[in-house]
């Protein structure tokens, strides 16, 4: 079919030129045309304004959750302040969600975050409920190796039972275990009173990077080289 | 591919950068899209998909984030063929393509092969299509031939098609030798109009008996590509700057140059430099006038000399010092700042001419055309190729604006030469109720 006003063939199926979107005259139509494109759908135009993401959702519900904790909280008049430690942990589900779940990033850097946020939160609720809290130490004396050494563990069990199908764990698993370090380090400056635990992390850390280099020396070794290649 | 090389590849020099630039609504991607004269049968598709994947072990891979530099490591699942989208070369994810750098998606009687250029040029992502289409062909159970003009499944991997011919072509030069300004741009005029307010972009093809295309160059006495380039600067001209009387601006066409037959490189991964052709727009500006610098910057630029020194220019930034210790969050940071001060205005449009498509002779009976497209974005909104398939030429206009009049302003002036034009598009422009209701 023919665009008298352009002078071109339209070669798809169509009551409008694509130039001058002129309408084509009815005895001109071709209907055994077929469209040049797949059609345009209400889905596909809106898809890059689609509000309903799993993210949008749990922002929406967080903030509702938060505010009626907020009024709950100052309308009572109770002490502490513990509507701060609820809107700590929804923080934190959302930054779960946006870089943990949704993340593309590799799971040791997943894992950092994961501890520092839970460090945070726990820093927080000792700040929030200090007459409950009294011992000012146990974060950085005990929660935060033994976060570090679960995490540690939990990676390096992961990463033993996929080695074959993914070695990019191995690598993850040594650069998470270096901060198995921090604890002892912190020890070592004064941040941290009991040596113990801190010792106790530094000890599994360097137990599992010994475990990576002697078992899956060859498979590490390979992962290093793609990853550090410049 | 060696033992080593198997399970992971770097990006070659001009595929660094793509990575880098892709933000969450630009990728650099292009697509070659081919009408058959059946519908496709898209179970034979994925089957020959499969069967072909594996004799381009360069593309059967997935881009991953090293500390350093991104690189590619062996893809160990299957590539899909999916439905084709109604957004046109939308964003290649780990997620709609199963961490492959390319997708193949159909439609009636269309082929589409998207492409991510950090994988691929154009001339490496033909050679795809074509083995595509050959076990495809032989799965339907077509009479066809790969007459040497295929990478038939069967023959044997070259390592030479999977080398970074910018390192086996680079020679070592002192800093004060390197060609920098020449991969500067200067600036341009950019393309206005009304952006699409939804995802997507407007898709304009033209087809045209190649004979008489030809016939037209010769009357002139330029080349196809001369002649595009000429008409498409014409057309921005008249539609766009003239009618706003606007001071006079560069038109400047960002072309894209095929290195391979000058380097003698076989290789299926990226391998072209570019040219900037510009010209001050103004009402002197012919037809003659247009193809002559067209030919003379091309001439200028297509110098083996020339390239050779823009290659050692653009290996010596993979391989400086600093810029190899940065990790990459900071390479891409550095990028991404570079090109939102200096990167805006340097073109017009990027026009990209594949030339003649060596197809086998046998091919001929199943295929109606083959059309190639470069992905339009809001530096540069509108994006123009043309690629010839036996005795069709096809002309794609891509952009991210709404009007068209670009497109209808250079079909006037192919009609007004005798040129019998078929043309199809995406409508993108068009409300869908109105579609509906027209």
């Amino acid at each position: 079919m023919r665009c008298k006003f352009c002078n071109v063939e339209v070669d798809c199926k169509t009551h409008i030129c694509p130039l001058c979107h002129e309408l084509i005259s009815p005895e001109e139509q071709d209907e055994s045309l077929s469209p040049a494109f797949p059609p345009k759908t209400r889905k596909s135009e809106r898809r890059k304004h689609t509000h309903f993401t799993l993210t949008n959702i749990y922002l929406a519900t967080a903030v509702i959750i938060f505010l009626v904790c907020l009024a709950v909280n100052l309308g009572l008049k109770q002490h502490p302040n513990w509507f701060l430690m609820v809107g700590a942990v929804l923080l934190y589900g959302f930054l779960t969600i946006r870089n943990t779940v949704m993340s593309n990033n590799s799971a040791w850097i997943k894992a950092f975050w994961q501890i520092v946020m839970v460090v945070l939160i726990l820093w927080l609720a000792q700040v929030i409920f200090d007459d409950v809290m009294t011992d000012t130490y146990w974060l950085l004396d005990l929660a935060l190796p033994l976060i570090i050494m679960i995490s540690v563990l939990t990676l390096g069990i992961i990463s033993c039972a996929v080695v074959r199908r993914n070695k990019a764990l191995l690598y993850d698993t040594l650069f998470l275990s270096l901060i198995g370090f921090v604890p002892i380090i912190l020890y070592a400056v004064g941040l941290v009173q009991k040596a113990l635990v801190s010792a106790i992390c530094a000890g599994l850390c360097a137990a599992v990077i010994a475990c990576v280099l002697i078992f899956a020396r060859k498979e590490f070794l390979e992962e290093m080289e793609r990853r550090l290649h410049w | 591919m060696s033992e080593k090389t198997a399970k992971w590849l770097r990006l070659d020099n001009s595929a660094k950068i793509f990575p880098m630039m892709a933000d969450k609504q630009n990728q650099n991607l292009f697509n070659i899209f081919v009408r058959l004269n059946d519908d496709v049968d898209k179970e034979a598709l994925q089957r020959a998909l499969e069967i072909t994947i594996k004799r381009f072990p360069s593309m059967n891979v997935m881009l991953k984030r090293g500390v350093f530099w991104f690189y590619f490591e062996q893809h160990g699942g299957k590539p899909q063929v999916y439905d084709a989208d109604p957004i046109v070369m939308k964003k290649i994810t780990a997620s709609n393509c199963g961490g492959f750098c390319f997708r193949i998606s159909c439609y009636k009687n269309v082929i589409y092969a998207d492409f991510f250029h950090a994988l691929t040029d154009g001339t490496g992502a033909a050679e795809f299509v074509k083995s595509l289409l050959f076990t495809y062909f032989t799965l339907k159970g077509c009479p066809v031939d790969g007459e040497q003009k295929v990478l038939t499944v069967g023959s044997p991997v070259n390592p030479r098609e999977y080398e970074d011919s910018f390192l086996t072509n680079y020679k070592k030069k002192k800093i004060k030798d390197l060609t920098i300004s020449s991969l500067k741009g200067k600036k341009s005029y950019r393309i206005s109009g009304i952006r699409f307010e939804n995802a997507g972009k407007g898709v304009i093809n033209m087809y045209a008996p190649a004979k008489q295309f030809v016939a037209v160059c010769r009357e002139h006495n330029c080349t196809v590509t001369e002649m595009i380039g000429a008409l498409f600067m014409l057309s921005v001209y008249e539609t766009k700057i003239k009618p706003e009387s606007l001071p006079p601006q560069d038109i400047q066409l960002f072309v894209p140059i095929n290195l391979r037959k000058i380097f003698s490189s076989v290789t299926l991964r990226n391998f072209s430099l570019f040219s900037r052709i510009g010209v001050t727009a103004s009402d002197e500006m012919t037809l003659e006038s247009l193809t002559s610098t067209i030919h003379e910057c091309l001439k200028r630029d297509t110098r083996k000399e020339v390239l050779s020194d823009k290659i050692s220019t653009t290996v010596y930034a993979e391989k400086f010092l600093p810029m190899r210790l940065l990790p990459l969050f900071m390479k891409r940071l550095i990028f991404k700042i570079s090109n939102l001060f200096f990167g805006k205005n340097k073109k017009t449009a990027t026009f990209s001419s594949v030339g003649v498509l060596s197809l086998p002779e046998s091919f001929r009976p199943y295929i109606k055309d083959i059309g190639f497209g470069i992905t339009a974005n809001n530096a540069c909104p509108v994006t123009i190729t043309a690629a010839t398939a036996y005795d069709t030429m096809c002309i794609n206009f891509t952009r991210t604006i709404t009007d068209t009049e670009i497109e209808k302003r250079f079909a006037r002036y192919l009609t007004d030469f005798g040129i019998d034009l078929k043309v199809t598009s995406n409508f993108w422009e068009v409300d869908e109720d109105a579609m509906q209701i027209l």
